[in-house]
């Protein structure tokens, strides 16, 4: 009697088993609330300007950090009062605190923007052998070629050797060795010249699908502060002279407006980097922490 | 053997056996003649488990939509990122060898236990270089092991009087043994670092020696680094730790850790007649805290501070060797990551003190009074530490906000009807 009650218990804690196994499926499937790259439709062309777009949001939001520390050495600006930020103010007088966190904050907003550009650029390439015009698709590519030679630059003129990333995958830094400042600069010359080809002709505010997106004449700005760097001077007077001859360029007549909304995507502006409020009081806004930048004292009049 | 699987990770399923012996050594031939020993055990386990509370990982790459302006409008773009986590379930294995024993017609017992808890493929953050943005990967190894032990003595002296000691006290050791080849990460925040290094404990705190403070001018100009960095008399002395005649990063040590390496408690009982009467108490060293209150004025110059920085303050020559000056307080190089801000968290409490009185089935006035217990209790009336804050429990060993814990005194009653 006692060992065919354990035969029939055992017999039915198996089959009990067999029967739970039904919800292994749903063990495999995939996390909710997530769009998986591989499962973008690459022949969708009119999405390809999406990965360009995210380039640009990329490249226009930036640490309240980012411009001030690559400022603040030169005499555009000051480190202001000593608040809250006293290794700031250190870095003016060329002492550097390498625990500073600004200076790892910069260098990290840079890279993963500068992958960000590489993503882009790699997407695009994906939307173009799947079927979108060659020639749109290439524009786009060249654009995000433009932002990443700004970011380099702004990167290299912090630090001087840095990498130079050839993918979107950052594990490829892992094995490279950072160039020198000289090569980065002649780097970014170069990736200017390849661009500039694709680009359209136009100021950047007579854009009508991105408006106030890169243009040939932003590829030239950029080259000609690299060769600046490199002290290549003839070669910043043939950079600048088309920017100069096109016409499409001229100061802003109030100075005041520069700085106001009237003076958002003038015509004294090859590159800017757009915020807005959508002219709302409320609800949705691209913005910038302004508000530490201007003398602690006294007011505009 | 336990076998458990989880949608959240990518390897999904996870197997953990455990196997245990105890070998009852008083139930032995050789031991039924002892009368000094009652009990004796000795048992060892070893068991393996899962732990699925980290978050779930999405184990291929994802595309996150961003929006931005363009010319007044908002557009929206996407980014496909590249790097992305990827987890299986983190074990921990436990080793365990202990002995119960009972002596003295049962009224000493103790347990001792020795145990070695391994953290495997602990999920930690693994940096991508360059974007400083990390992912989980199951590559940590975290070993944690301690005795602990337990004593108790109870005994019946007469009728009416019992009583019971017991104290417990345990060791803790924790350390990281494998982190996937690195040789460190870095935890905390960039002003508050906080390292995991192979060989130390997980997380601890990571930042310079302060050797003293500058007294005087004469002092300042005859130390290098002091003329090197433009110091004043009110400003710390931090260890040169490499002798390299600066101060740099590279002079960061490891200043300890949150996990404290003893702990102790113990608990008294009496009762007599109808009084009973109950103490426990309980401390720990070896713990330090990061006193991220004082940090907090690195950034707020009219924060609070705490007692002992604002009589101790340097304000003159040998006034202080310990705290910065005033002025001190809001320079750069008084604000770096180091003892000052790591305090001894070690502390000693009195838990709970009780004090009751049955009355019971007794006659008052002609009747039954139900069965009633008045009893008096303090809860922590007594803390004794040395921290600058208000309380040294914090979790995990940063004190920002916290607020001191209050004692309790109950005076109650307690009737059955």
């Amino acid at each position: 009697m006692k060992p065919f009650k354990y035969i029939l218990m055992l017999t039915a804690s198996f089959g009990f088993l067999l029967s739970v196994s039904a919800c292994h499926d749903l063990l495999e499937e995939p996390a909710e609330n997530r769009i998986f790259t591989e499962e973008t439709d690459y022949t969708v062309s009119e999405n390809m300007i999406q990965p360009l777009l995210g380039a640009y949001a990329e490249f226009q939001s930036r640490g309240w950090e980012d411009h001030p520390l690559i400022a603040v050495r030169g005499d555009d600006v000051n480190h202001g009062g000593l608040g809250d930020q006293q290794d700031f103010a250190e870095t003016d007088k060329f002492n550097y605190n390498r625990g500073f966190w600004m200076y790892n904050s910069l260098w990290q907003n840079i890279y993963k923007d500068i992958f960000a550009t590489h993503s882009a650029m790699e997407q695009v390439d994906l939307y173009i052998t799947n079927g979108a015009s060659a020639q749109l698709g290439n524009q786009y590519i060249a654009e995000a070629r433009v932002l990443r030679g700004w970011l380099l630059l702004q990167l290299s003129r912090t630090w001087g050797a840095v990498f130079i990333p050839t993918s979107s995958d950052p594990a490829d830094l892992l094995t490279m060795e950072p160039a020198t400042k000289d090569q980065v600069m002649q780097h970014i010359s170069d990736e200017m010249d390849v661009a500039m080809a694709d680009l359209p002709d136009l100021h950047p505010n007579q854009r009508s699908d991105i408006r106030g997106g890169v243009t040939r004449y932003t590829a030239l700005a950029i080259q000609a502060l690299a060769n600046l760097e490199l002290k290549q001077y003839q070669k910043v007077a043939d950079a600048t002279s088309p920017i100069i001859a096109s016409d499409k360029f001229e100061l802003e007549e109030d100075f005041y407006n520069l700085f106001k909304i009237p003076g958002k995507l003038n015509n004294e502006n090859i590159l800017e980097i757009q915020y807005s409020d959508f002219g709302q009081g409320s609800g949705d806004i691209i913005a910038h922490l302004f508000a530490f930048y201007g003398p602690q004292a006294g007011r505009p009049k | 053997m336990r076998a458990d699987g989880s949608s959240k990770y990518q390897e999904k399923w996870g197997y953990f056996p455990t196997v245990g012996i105890g070998w009852v050594l008083s139930e032995e031939g050789f031991m039924q003649n002892n009368m000094a020993i009652n009990f004796l055990k000795l048992r060892a386990s070893w068991g393996r488990l899962g732990n699925d509370r980290i978050q779930a990982s999405d184990g291929a790459a994802t595309t996150s939509v961003v929006t931005t302006a363009i010319n007044d409008q908002l557009v929206t773009g996407t980014i496909a990122q590249s790097t992305f986590s990827a987890l299986q379930w983190e074990l921990t294995e436990e080793t365990n060898v202990g002995i119960t024993a009972e002596f003295l017609n049962s009224r000493l017992s103790t347990d001792i236990d020795y145990f070695i808890r391994d953290t495997k493929n602990a999920a930690i953050y693994v940096s991508i270089p360059s974007i400083g943005q990390t992912v989980l990967r199951n590559v940590g190894e975290i070993r944690n092991a301690g005795l602990e032990v337990i004593l108790t003595w109870s005994d019946q002296l007469t009728n009416d009087l019992s009583y019971s000691i017991s104290g417990n006290i345990s060791t803790l050791k924790n350390e990281v043994l494998y982190l996937y080849g690195q040789e460190y990460i870095d935890g905390g925040s960039a002003e508050f670092r906080q390292r995991s290094i192979v060989g130390e404990p997980l997380m601890a705190f990571f930042g310079y020696e302060v050797e003293g403070v500058y007294q005087n001018d004469a002092q300042v100009s005859g130390d290098p680094i002091a003329v090197a960095n433009s110091l004043v008399p009110g400003d710390f002395i931090y260890k040169d730790q490499n002798n390299d005649g600066a101060i740099d990063d590279a002079d960061r040590v490891v200043l300890g850790s949150y996990f404290p390496s003893f702990n102790y408690g113990a608990n008294l009982g009496l009762n007599y007649k109808n009084i009973d009467f109950s103490l426990n108490i309980l401390g720990q060293t070896g713990n330090k805290i990061l006193n991220r209150k004082r940090g907090e004025m690195i950034w707020t110059a009219d924060g609070n501070l705490d007692a002992d920085l604002a009589t101790n303050r340097w304000h003159g020559e040998g006034t202080s060797n310990k705290y910065p000056s005033s002025a001190g307080l809001r320079k750069g190089w008084n604000q770096k990551m180091s003892d000052y801000f790591v305090e001894d968290g070690s502390f000693f409490r009195i838990q709970n003190i009780q004090l009751g009185y049955r009355i019971k089935g007794k006659e008052l006035l002609g009747n039954t009074i139900p069965e009633t217990r008045i009893f008096a209790t303090a809860e922590r009336p007594l803390t004794l530490f040395n921290y600058n804050g208000f309380n040294p429990e914090v979790a995990d060993g940063i004190d920002r906000q916290t607020y001191p814990i209050p004692a309790v005194y109950t005076v109650g009653l307690n009737i059955k009807f």
